[in-house]
């Protein structure tokens, strides 16, 4: 009897050892560095309640993957799971696949998801909801998703394979559950039955946090779920409400009406740093710099290089950090950050921090037939960083360049800056962005700095002859060569103007466990800009 | 025969014109009358007597950067308190704001928009209101029918939620927060009017009027608006204070004036967290000056009230 056990055993052992081993692609593979999940499912309950207070109203449509936008990655993280995702463990981190493959010409990815794994609602995920997903993204970068595509094939409901046209070299960089919200997979059936606007509403996935209610705009609450695949969550209740006013995030941590709070700037974040009861992480994620929508048509003044040179060399960003970050922000010499997979760090290693020099500002205004400035349209800051804005436009206005600041919460402006030129139709507007999002150089470059490029103003033929050449090429040494070439010449023609690396601040009160300096550790994923995942999160019961 | 010297004549028609006036400075609202001259000459005048300018930062001595910041070379020394108060200076003396600006200076400039949104807003509001309402009164039949069922459509929308709606329509701007408060006003002035002229249209010189084959746009010029413009300069006192607070409020959500552009509610919406920290002055004295525009409008609202409406007027 124990001899035929133990064979029974050994023969299931072997099946699933050939079975999970055996690869689903045929052919040469491309070395891939993708980082295995922890799971730990012997957890304790979840307890308590974590309020965030975010900075800018909330867009329910944040809530659905498929037109994923702007500041959504945060809920996704709450309510959705990806096949693999940027994680503490690395960029690449599997989640709800197990096993992945690209071949060595990178014109197929395969994947195979976890066994068992299933939604909120009970139902199974399977690689028809994958397939799903990718086909009716229409978010973030989906035309080069879908251009590139060539056909999804279904092996069985545990693998999947994608076909492009072409070398796909970049597909894990979209894929991954940072550059697009394709990887976020949706559930089919509820999806299809309910439509988008309901789904909206009510959204459902297969993330660690179950969908309780919304108040559209104002506050999102979800409720843990247990049967989550890696882990329970530790929290029993998050409510992310949105609360624009810095005044009231402080308020709100002072009083324990919140937990966990973001943004801390400017006027208040002094008074932060010095409570004694509050714990703060500088969470270095991007740096901000000014961009020109419509910049390369003849009739705008910041056609001119030296105008936007005299831009840079006008703005006192030594002073700026500290008024706005009390000296923990560091002026910056690029606009990509400095935990970007390959890029150039803009601190004088690779790329000079910008001087300022506001008299040769006026004597390149001059010399661009400016002498005595001139008046644009709008100066349109990130939502809520007026203060910093103002600051700007008053380091602007020292060398005669006058304009006023178009206030958008954050929603609108991300909705506008994410339809690139669309979004901002004048060529008279400064806008001041900042895109902090773990992944590579290349995939900013791809958004930002290309004439196709879902979100970008800038199209200039000595940027597209490069990011010809990066397409065409599959050697990855030559790839980055070339994403730092084109990162270089950007800063250099001043495309982008960067301004300083952003602190972006969060605070956290008692309540949160664990205490002491330990509660660091929320800040373990690369260049996220929020502290997920969520589902590790504990408070005091 | 007594004669009276030319001298004495004089004195005595002197003396008669003093108490004239005295009277009729006694029946005038001095009160609202001074703070609105105040403000209207602070306002008017602000670009000549304003000490500093009202978007650029007050430039600071070596010495104030050094005890600021520690170092000699400073763009600007960001709240300084009044002049009362410890660290403040005659050179700014209601201090200055985050950015080092003159709040003294943003005041009075912020009185011009706040003063010019308030009245021409109003104005625009009471024009509009008051021709739809003479309209509908007069007119009767269906011209009363449509105008008098948006006018109560109208009514019902919550006035600062309907003001957001629309700003949220247009850019941001001083003539857009003009075109809001004419279209958010309107409808409390056409409702008024046409009760007025509702009584007016019955009365013997209307009726007379249309006997003698006067047409009706000439009534309506004669005879009707000015008959209604009592009512409407009521109206136009009490709604200035309510607009100013609609543009303060617009301007505090970010949907007014657009910065650097400094109007009170938008001084008191951009120095919130300055509050937190203690510096009162930034919060105080924009809402001083809402206040006291707000009061003092409806002070003369009352007044106005009271001197046009025969029977108050006799009691």
């Amino acid at each position: 009897m124990l001899k035929r056990s133990f064979a029974i055993l050994l023969v299931l052992t072997l099946t699933c050892g050939v079975v999970w081993g055996q690869p689903i692609l045929s052919g040469p593979l491309a070395k891939l560095d993708i980082k295995d999940a922890r799971v730990e499912p012997a957890r304790p309950k979840p307890k308590g309640t974590l309020n965030i207070g975010l900075h800018f109203g909330i867009d329910p449509g944040w809530l659905d993957p498929l037109g994923y936008y702007g500041a959504a990655h945060q809920f996704y993280y709450l309510m959705h799971d990806a096949l693999i995702k940027p994680m503490p463990q690395g960029e690449f981190t599997y989640s709800l696949a197990e096993h992945a493959e690209v071949s060595a010409d990178f014109t197929r990815a395969a994947f195979r998801l976890r066994p068992g794994l299933k939604f909120q609602d009970g139902r199974p995920l399977t690689t028809a909801d994958v397939k799903w997903t990718y086909e009716n993204y229409r978010g973030l970068n989906f035309k080069p998703l879908q251009d590139k595509l060539d056909r999804i094939e279904i092996v069985d409901d545990r693998a999947i394979v994608f076909h492009f046209k072409g070398p796909f070299v970049d597909f894990l960089d979209l894929y991954n559950g940072s550059g697009s919200g394709a990887g976020w997979i949706v559930p089919k059936h509820y999806y299809e039955r309910v439509g988008k606007e309901a789904f909206n509403a009510r959204p459902m996935g297969a993330g660690p946090f179950k969908f309780v209610s919304q108040e559209a705009g104002v506050r999102v609450s979800v409720e843990a779920w247990d049967e989550y695949w890696r882990r329970p969550p530790g929290v029993k209740f998050i409510n992310v409400r949105g609360i624009r006013d810095l005044a009231g995030r402080v308020a709100g941590l002072e009083t324990g009406e919140l937990d966990l709070a973001y943004g801390m700037t400017g006027k208040l974040l002094q008074r932060v740093m010095a409570d004694p009861k509050l714990r703060w992480n500088p969470n270095f994620t991007s740096p901000w710099h000014l961009v020109f929508p419509g910049y390369n048509e003849p009739t705008s003044p910041f056609h001119d290089k030296r105008v936007r040179q005299a831009i840079s060399l006008a703005i006192n960003r030594q002073f700026l950090t500290r008024q706005e970050t009390q000296g923990i922000g560091k002026p910056w010499g690029n606009w990509i950050s400095h935990e970007t997979r390959d890029a150039l760090r803009g601190d004088g290693t690779d790329l000079p921090v910008p001087p300022y020099d506001p008299g040769k500002a006026k004597s390149l205004l001059a010399e661009a037939g400016y002498p005595n400035g001139f008046d644009f349209d709008w100066y349109v800051p990130f939502a809520p960083y007026y203060d910093m804005a103002e600051r700007i436009l008053n380091d602007l206005r020292a060398v005669g360049m006058r304009s006023k600041m178009q206030m958008l919460d954050a929603p609108a402006y991300m909705a506008q800056t994410s339809k690139g030129r669309k979004g901002f139709p004048g060529n008279r507007t400064i806008v001041q962005r900042i895109d902090p999002r773990p992944g590579g150089a290349k995939a900013l470059i791809r958004l930002y700095a290309v004439c196709a490029g879902q979100a970008s103003y800038i199209c200039e033929p000595r940027l597209e002859a490069l990011w010809a050449k990066h397409e065409a090429s599959i050697d990855p040494v030559e790839r980055d060569r070339l994403s730092r070439e084109l990162q270089r010449l950007i800063v250099e023609e001043y495309y982008l103007v960067p301004l300083y690396l952003q602190p972006f601040v969060h605070a956290v009160t008692q309540k949160v466990l664990p205490e002491g300096e330990a509660v660091q550790r929320y800040w373990d994923t690369l260049n996220a800009p929020f502290p997920w995942p969520w589902e590790v999160w504990e408070v005091k019961g | 025969m007594a004669t009276i010297p030319i001298g004495t004549d004089r004195t005595v028609a002197a003396v008669r014109a003093a108490r004239r006036g005295y009277r009729v400075l006694q029946n005038l609202p001095l009160i609202p009358l001074l703070i609105l001259g105040a403000l209207t000459a602070m306002a008017v005048l602000a670009p000549v007597v304003a000490p500093h300018s009202k978007l650029d930062p007050v430039k600071p001595t070596r010495e104030q950067c050094l005890a600021k910041f520690n170092f000699p070379d400073c763009p600007y020394v960001d709240n300084a308190p009044p002049f009362w108060a410890r660290g403040g200076t005659l050179d700014t003396p209601l201090g200055t704001d985050s950015l080092g600006r003159d709040v003294l200076s943003r005041l009075m400039h912020g009185a011009r928009i706040s003063l010019i949104v308030a009245l021409t807003g109003t104005l625009f509001a009471g024009a509009i209101g008051t021709v739809l309402g003479v309209l509908a009164g007069y007119m009767g039949r269906w011209w009363d029918e449509i105008i008098m069922r948006i006018t109560d459509a109208w009514l019902t929308l919550p006035s600062l939620v309907f003001a957001i709606l629309l700003s949220s329509v247009r850019e941001p701007g001083l003539w857009n927060v003009v075109l809001i408060l004419a279209l958010v006003f309107w409808s409390r002035y056409s409702r008024a009017v046409r009760g007025e002229v509702l009584t007016l249209r019955e009365r013997d010189f209307v009726k007379l009027a249309e006997i003698n084959g006067i047409g009706k746009p000439t009534i309506i010029r004669r005879h009707l608006i000015p008959n209604v413009m009592n009512t409407v300069m009521v109206l136009f006192s009490l709604q200035v204070g309510v607009a100013v607070i609609i543009e303060a409020s617009l301007s505090f959500l970010g949907f007014g004036v657009p910065p650097p552009e400094p109007s009170w509610g938008l001084m008191m919406a951009q120095e919130r967290e300055s509050l937190m920290e203690g510096r009162w002055w930034l919060e105080v004295f924009p809402g001083i000056c809402i206040t006291m525009l707000v009061l003092s409008a409806n002070m003369l609202g009352d007044w106005l009230r009271v001197r046009l409406d025969p029977q108050l007027r006799n009691r």
